[in-house]
């Protein structure tokens, strides 16, 4: 049985990564560089994130970092993205690199795309593998030609959000003729939707039977795309309305396991690289509070030295670290290939975890801060509302904690619980 | 690693599992301490500490230790698969805890060649057991204030103590104790200087107290749970040779600090073993949960109490990875020390609260205590979380654990 290696597959060149993001970022994106682009709208360029740093960043081969070299990627695994993503979310900065990446996964995974058009179809090769002629949209992302962007969040399902499975997709896609789907639905918190080239769409297919993924270039005709007014200046987001909007039939791509197969990778990978960002926004807003509890005198001496003071920011680092410890623990366990089951719930633990502690460690920031922590001036309030969106991306704790209590308590788990009981000997110790 | 002390381990291991197969000893007909805040009485002192005799003679104690001094000759590898194997093979405890784990280290590291000699071997054999005389009545956290005082004879031969110490583990069945006293020489122990701080510290002298000495009195301590296990230890006058000096006079607070490096658990060996057993100890929970019913349903099925336990669950995996990931230097390049530093915290924190839901789902059934008939599994929850105290007071305060991690990793301000 694969399992996590106690190293977490961690190699020096991953830290000599970190520590290039880590000064590049710094350099070029501090927290007062992305509060100038929140208030200034965007960059020079008309974009909401600063394009010219993500060239850069496309320069760099981040973008497509953890997709085969096979496929123009630079085959690192999830961990070292963690890395990255860990030190973006450090600086807050504004930036689609998530969204492209997960997309690009998403594309990455699929191996024999197919068309919905017949079941008994001989299968094409729309994946434009080993057509040079023109480069293929996974091509595009990893070059920076794209920016891509994922449909994981349906408006009917209330404060669940996340719509990827079957059971929960609404939005349909019908065929018309030979080479032409339809479709018809509505997407909501779309991130950077309003930005992007190309997103990816769960729908339902034809006779509602099976889920596909669909690929549908921006702008569209029949597609509405209306920006969302959103609380987290560092972040766009979009509501996706589709009324009609004709596709042919090769943006398809991925159909039935397939299509189930991206959702359940794109759940694990998502929820793993958002607990990444998250942990390093967590220890960014440590930082801010714990310089000001240097910084700050009252009654003769640093705001530290006092205990109610002291505490609240040390239980932050302490939950920052535990956060850490998941979110590397589920980007080892992609790693390492353990079973996918194990995979999404540490994913799903790691995601909880940072996000709760996020916002907790948020809102003490503000309260540390005293009058200043509640004026729009002291970043914190940055912190406050990016751990408001983190909590909301891809499925909120209630969410994942309902999932997480059904795979662990419920059937056979239970079941090999009260067997252990039985056969005694477990001890109550420390 | 070369090819051949690979080999050897995994003979080693095969060696060790096996042994431990046929040598772990059954359940006996008393109640099993599971912490060494629970030995009581002497059939469990004597069941845990032949257990700790068999160990020793079978060659699988004592890989800190060289092999002059009755250990088996230093070899973290192997010291790091007997931990885990033995965590794995859900062992009893080692019962000499605070020899093993405290006392000896810093007898390694600050002893004399004679103490080394004297000391290590019965140590480890258990057939001397150790307990640690630090706290006292009046001074706890703030230990360097502490008021037990060893005078130096006329004649220089030996000291003579005189004091209170209290919370003492395992004191009623040690033959020593390590013993933290003031030796401030005249002049020094005036009240006046003793209060400024760098005489408060330079006072302090460490002991390797013998218990059979005379003028010693054992009072057994009733815990909260109304059991026994921990004492006091008065002092009369009790008279000590003078090479029970640990280190030189005026240096026992460098050396206690060393022991309190041990105790509060530096780099864990079996840090994936001990997260597993994080997670066993969860899972009793979760299995009482999916026994006990409210109303005519498991309450596991009850969606506030699932919320509860998936939060601790998510815990629980957390310390797991944490302890793992402490052994990876280049995944904790943020804060180096602070995984060592909070274990300490966490764990006995998430002792706490894993102790604390189940008494809340227990509901009604909580409040039956040991030796009720019907109580829910010997009434052992309400029990572990009334001892789950004793991790967060004992060995520093949750609050003095805090206060180290915010001063010395933060580096905020002090708060004295
Ligand atoms: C089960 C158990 C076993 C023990 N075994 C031993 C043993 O074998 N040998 C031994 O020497 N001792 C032992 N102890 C004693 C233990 O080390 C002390 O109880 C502990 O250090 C606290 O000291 P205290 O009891 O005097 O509490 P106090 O120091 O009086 O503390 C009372 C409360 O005030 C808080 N407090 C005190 N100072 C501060 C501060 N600066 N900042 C914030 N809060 C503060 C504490 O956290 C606590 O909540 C044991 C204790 C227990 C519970």
């Amino acid at each position: 049985m694969t399992q996590i290696p106690d190293d977490f597959g961690f190699q020096a060149d991953h830290g000599t990564l970190r520590q290039m993001a880590r000064r590049l970022l710094a350099e070029r994106a501090p927290l007062s560089r992305t509060r100038e682009l929140c208030e200034r709208g965007g960059d020079d360029e008309g974009h909401a994130f600063d394009s010219g740093l993500y060239q850069d960043m496309v320069g760099l081969c981040w973008v497509g970092l953890d997709i085969d070299a096979a496929r123009g990627g630079m085959g690192m695994g999830a961990l070292t993205l963690s890395l990255l993503l860990e030190q973006m979310g450090r600086v807050l900065l504004p930036s689609p690199f998530l969204a492209c990446s997960l997309a690009a996964r998403a594309l990455a995974t699929v191996t024999e795309p197919r068309t919905a058009i017949d079941d008994d179809d001989e299968e094409e090769d729309e994946s434009g593998e080993g057509d040079d002629s023109e480069p293929s949209t996974l091509d595009r992302i990893i070059g920076g030609d794209c920016i891509a962007t994922v449909a994981l969040s349906e408006p009917g399902r209330g404060a669940a959000g996340l719509a990827l499975d079957y059971a929960h997709v609404q939005t349909s896609a019908a065929v018309d003729g030979d080479d032409t789907l339809v479709l018809r639905g509505e997407k909501n918190h779309v991130m950077w939707g309003t930005e992007a080239d190309l997103v990816l769409v769960p729908a339902r297919l034809r006779d509602e039977q099976r889920l596909g993924w669909i690929a549908v270039p921006l702008p569209c005709e029949g597609v509405e795309v209306s920006p969302e007014i959103g609380i987290d200046p560092t972040r766009r987001t979009a509501r996706l309305r589709f009324d009609g909007a004709r596709l042919p039939a090769t943006a398809l791509v991925a159909d039935a396991d397939d299509a189930e197969r991206i959702s359940r990778e794109l759940l694990a990978r998502g929820l793993t690289m958002v607990a990444a960002e998250v942990c390093g926004a967590l220890e960014g807003v440590l930082e801010l509070t714990a310089t000001y509890a240097k910084e700050r005198l009252q009654f003769g001496k640093p705001i530290g030295a006092f205990q109610a003071v002291k505490h609240p920011i040390v239980d932050v680092m302490v939950d920052v670290e535990l956060a850490r410890s998941l979110a590397y623990a589920a980007a080892a366990a992609i790693d390492a290939g353990v079973d996918d089951d194990e995979q999404l719930q540490l994913a799903r633990m790691a995601k909880v975890k940072a996000c709760e502690a996020y916002h907790h460690a948020a809102g003490r920031g503000v309260q540390l801060h005293g009058g200043f922590g509640f004026t729009y001036d002291c970043d914190v309030h940055f912190h406050v509302k990016r751990a408001l969106f983190a909590r909301a991306t891809l499925g909120d704790a209630t969410l994942h904690r309902r999932a997480l209590a059904a795979a662990l308590f419920d059937g056979d788990t239970r079941r090999a619980a009260l067997a252990v009981v039985e056969r005694g000997g477990l001890t109550l110790s420390m | 690693m070369t090819q051949d002390r690979t080999e050897a381990l995994r003979e080693f291991r095969a060696e060790l599992r096996a042994w431990l197969a046929d040598n772990r000893p059954e359940a006996p007909s008393f109640r099993l301490p599971q912490s060494f805040l629970e030995v009581e009485s002497d059939a469990q002192f004597e069941f845990l500490r032949d257990w700790q005799r068999r160990v020793y003679d079978a060659g699988y104690l004592g890989f800190d230790v060289p092999e002059k001094y009755g250990g088996q000759g230093v070899d973290n590898d192997k010291k790091r698969i007997t931990v885990q194997e033995m965590v794995r093979a859900r062992t009893p405890f080692l019962v000499n805890v605070i020899g093993l784990h405290w006392a000896g280290p810093t007898i390694l590291m600050y002893g004399s060649e004679a103490q080394k000699q004297r000391m290590l071997a019965p140590l480890l054999r258990g057939d001397e057991i150790w307990c640690q005389g630090f706290s006292e009545p009046e001074h706890g956290s703030d230990l360097a204030s502490l008021q037990t005082r060893a005078r130096p004879s006329a004649d220089g031969e030996r000291y003579h103590v005189s004091g209170h110490k209290v919370w003492t583990t395992l004191a009623h069945v040690a033959k020593w104790m390590i013993l933290l006293a003031r030796t401030g020489s005249e002049g020094q122990g005036s009240p006046a200087a003793e209060k400024s701080s760098a005489a408060k510290y330079a006072g302090l002298s460490y002991f390797l107290f013998p218990m059979d000495a005379e003028g010693v009195t054992i009072q057994p301590l009733v815990k909260m749970t109304g059991e026994g296990g921990f004492n006091q230890v008065i002092f009369d006058e009790a008279p000590m040779p003078k090479d029970a000096l640990l280190g030189k006079e005026g240096q026992g607070w460098q050396v206690a600090m060393t022991t309190l490096a041990f105790e509060r658990g530096a780099a864990d060996p079996a840090a994936r073993e001990r997260g597993a057993q994080l997670v066993a100890l969860f899972e009793r929970l979760a299995s009482l949960a999916a026994r006990i019913e409210r109303d005519g349903a498991a309450v596991i099925d009850d969606a506030v109490a699932r919320e509860k336990l998936v939060a601790l669950r998510i815990e629980a995996e957390a310390l797991r990875w944490s302890g793992v990931r402490a052994a990876v230097p280049g995944l904790c390049s943020e804060r180096p020390m602070v995984l060592p530093l909070m274990s300490k915290l966490t764990i006995s924190e998430f002792n706490q609260r894993v102790t604390d839901l189940a008494v809340e789902l227990l509901g009604a059934e909580a409040q039956l205590w040991l030796e009720d008939a019907h109580a829910i599994d010997a009434a052992e929850w309400p029990r572990a979380y009334l001892n789950s105290y004793g991790f967060t007071i004992g060995g520093g305060t949750s609050e003095i654990q805090r206060n180290i991690l915010g001063e010395r990793v933060l580096g905020l301000a002090k708060s004295k």
